[in-house]
């Protein structure tokens, strides 16, 4: 039972400037979401994904077109409707003193609540559970001032899913984590998509990240068309590469990594049965080295317990990959 | 969460015992030493009987308590009220400029009064005192709507705040300007004006004082909850269905008004406005208005009870400057609290 969650229409997004002339960051937006999903808004860093999401969250006016939240145009929705389709989680936290963690979750469910803002009953048990279900059960009575990001983080996803909307847009959720923590934060969001039905509209500008974890990914760069699609499609349709061109950066299609393009010609023979082969390719690609199948001045091959590396005539017994690619950098000075 | 909304209960409880307690002392005790029998007999006839005791609690006492408290309560919650709009602790209900239009509107009026009918405060009759506070409440008013409207104009609050800031100089500028040209006797008036004092008010304008405070302090009300969503921030509170701009219009207009309507009966009482929302967020432990606002109403309310009990020891001929009382006692009490509460201060607990 798929939904339409959003659709927009030639919308063109940007910052108008009171009467002064606005020019849109991008080509006119098409697009259609269909829910439950788990999708990526990739760009660098000033191509308009702020932008964008404010502008399908009803923060920012469109310069021109439609949005459409659950099939109605979004113009035509009061703010209390908005606050019953869509969720935000940004990067900003507040400073407040005293506010607690269950006082964020709480304000998730402000929307349904009367003129004073008193939780009841049933409000206080969907505070509990969306904390459980992000696993901040046990920072309860601590403020907020004193967790760390990813806790912050974590609290202000429990309020969006206290909010209880179809659609959770977060801007840039993994900017200030640590690698695990951005693991974790991947993790919760799937779930919340596979468990709880949710359609996750995230932006980030780590594409890694992205590639691997994303169900959709959304392309936006300054001046060229948005595009959409699995991270896969568009991998291979050339998509990504061409929307993160950089001099000396390539976009390997068969991993969905990007790497630095070598600068010298060092190129190395590896034996096949290599243990750790990837990670030795890892570690050359760092230093300006490439694999080869050609007869090489370098070639690396594995005799228990050492790597040895011969260099034409000589061979060097190396125990780890450290003393490996040292070995191979004396003979460049 | 049951032991967060149940434990303001007793402290509201013992703020409102502190209170009424101010209150009683304010009646009983004051320049003037009554014997208290003497105030019960005058308090149980219930009106003024004119006897010499009986005036001094009907046409001072009572009203002077009565400005006491409602102008404390009204400027501590102004204050609470522009920190949270402003997310700024140091915000207080004269940042915006308008307790500095009531200066200007009072020196304009010693000015040109001054300069037509020779000096206006030389017999400071009650037709006197009422056009100062019209000139004053004019100015602040005045202030007021420019600022609303400038609110408007302006892209974000931080803008709004050194927008106020410059208005402030500006009419302190001219009110500078004013006093130069003002005679000695005006200038004595609009100094002590500026001192600050609950006694202003007085019996026959009381009724009118107190109904606008009331429907300021009122009017605040409907603003807790979308001011508490505001505390997450402006856009988390947009996308919980706040019209952010509609709710900062409001809240200007509310505080904007409580400050104008008490600084021009009161004069620029400094400082509770600033330090009450602090205190009682300490005591409450808690950002939500819906607790705050009460809090703030009971704290500022009792303080300024307090320091107009003071102002008038017995012994004292006539009153001292309330201003100076406020920011006499206010200033070390709010540095003891937070020395005594740091902890709450650190961000690791």
């Amino acid at each position: 039972m798929s939904a339409m969650i959003l659709r927009t229409h030639s919308l063109a997004i940007g910052y108008g400037h009171g009467k002064l002339e606005t020019t849109p960051l991008v080509p006119p937006i098409h697009l259609e979401l269909q829910g439950p999903a788990f999708v990526a808004l990739a760009g660098v860093n000033g191509a308009g994904k702020s932008t964008l999401l404010k502008t399908i969250t009803g923060l920012l006016q469109p310069l021109a077109g439609e949005v459409e939240l659950n099939g109605k145009p979004l113009k035509t929705l009061s703010a209390h409707e908005i606050a019953l389709s869509v969720s935000i989680v940004l990067t900003e936290f507040p400073d407040d003193l005293f506010l607690r963690v269950e006082d964020v979750v709480a304000m998730g469910r402000y929307p349904y609540l009367e003129f004073w803002g008193r939780p009841g009953e049933d409000d206080r048990r969907i505070v509990e559970k969306s904390m459980e279900l992000c696993n901040i059960s046990h920072l309860k009575g601590r403020r907020i001032i004193s967790l760390s990001d990813g806790e912050k983080q974590k609290t202000f996803i429990a309020k969006a899913i206290a909010q209880d909307t179809p659609l959770i847009v977060l801007d840039e959720p993994a900017a200030f984590l640590d690698y695990p923590g951005k693991l974790e934060l991947m993790y919760l969001l799937r779930k919340l998509v596979v468990e709880q039905g949710k359609t996750i509209l995230f932006s980030s500008h780590d594409l890694d990240l992205v590639l691997r974890h994303a169900d959709r990914l959304w392309l936006l760069a300054p001046g060229i068309p948005f595009v959409e699609g699995s991270p896969e499609k568009l991998a291979v349709e050339g998509q990504i590469a061409s929307f993160f061109n950089r001099r000396q950066i390539a976009f390997d299609t068969q991993t969905l990594h990007f790497y630095q393009t070598n600068q010298t010609d060092n190129t190395i023979r590896l034996a096949p049965d290599l243990p750790y082969r990837k990670l030795i390719i890892n570690a050359l690609a760092r230093n300006g080295y490439t694999e080869t199948n050609e007869i090489s001045w370098f070639s690396i091959s594995f005799s228990k317990p050492d790597y040895l590396l011969h260099c034409g005539e000589i061979t060097h017994k190396c125990p780890d990959i450290d003393t490996l690619i040292q070995q191979i950098k004396s003979y460049e000075t | 969460m049951s032991e967060a909304s149940l434990r303001p209960l007793p402290l509201i409880l013992l703020l409102t015992t502190l209170l009424l307690l101010f209150f009683v002392l304010n009646l009983f005790l004051g320049s003037v030493v009554i014997p208290p029998k003497e105030i019960w007999t005058v308090l149980l006839q219930h009106s003024d009987s004119g006897s010499a005791y009986s005036q001094i609690v009907y046409q001072y006492r009572i009203p002077q308590a009565v400005t006491a408290m409602l102008s404390g309560a009204g400027l501590a919650v102004a204050g609470l009220y522009m920190q949270t709009l402003f997310r700024n602790p140091l915000a207080d209900p004269s940042v915006l400029g308008i307790s500095s239009g009531a200066s200007l509107g009072v020196a304009l009026l010693l000015l040109f009064s001054g300069s037509a009918a020779g000096s206006l405060m030389a017999a400071a009759n009650l037709a006197g005192q009422t056009s100062l506070m019209l000139a004053a409440f004019a100015g602040a008013v005045l202030i007021l709507l420019f600022i609303t409207w400038l609110s408007r104009a302006l892209p974000d609050m931080v803008s709004l705040l050194i927008a106020g800031m410059m208005i402030a100089y500006v009419t302190s500028a001219l009110v500078g300007i004013a006093k130069y040209f003002s005679q000695k006797e005006d200038l004595q008036a609009f100094v002590l004006w500026g001192m600050g004092s609950f006694s202003n008010v007085g019996l026959s304008r009381l009724p009118f004082f107190s109904t606008m405070v009331l429907l300021g302090i009122l009017a605040s009300f409907f603003l807790v909850k979308p001011l508490n969503l505001m505390l997450i921030g402006e856009r988390y509170a947009a996308n919980l269905g706040v019209n952010v701009k509609k709710v900062r219009f409001y809240s200007l207009l509310v505080t904007g008004f409580l400050t104008a309507i008490i600084t021009a009966y009161a004069g620029p009482v400094a400082f509770i406005g600033l330090a009450v929302p602090h205190l009682a967020r300490i005591v409450f432990r808690t950002g939500s208005h819906l607790i705050l606002l009460p809090g703030c109403i009971l704290i500022g309310a009792s303080m300024a009870l307090a320091c107009n009990l003071l102002a008038r020891l017995p012994g004292l001929d006539g009153n001292l400057p309330v201003n100076a009382i406020t920011s006499l006692i206010g200033a070390p009490m709010v540095i003891w609290f937070i020395l005594k509460h740091k902890h709450l201060f650190h961000r690791n607990v």
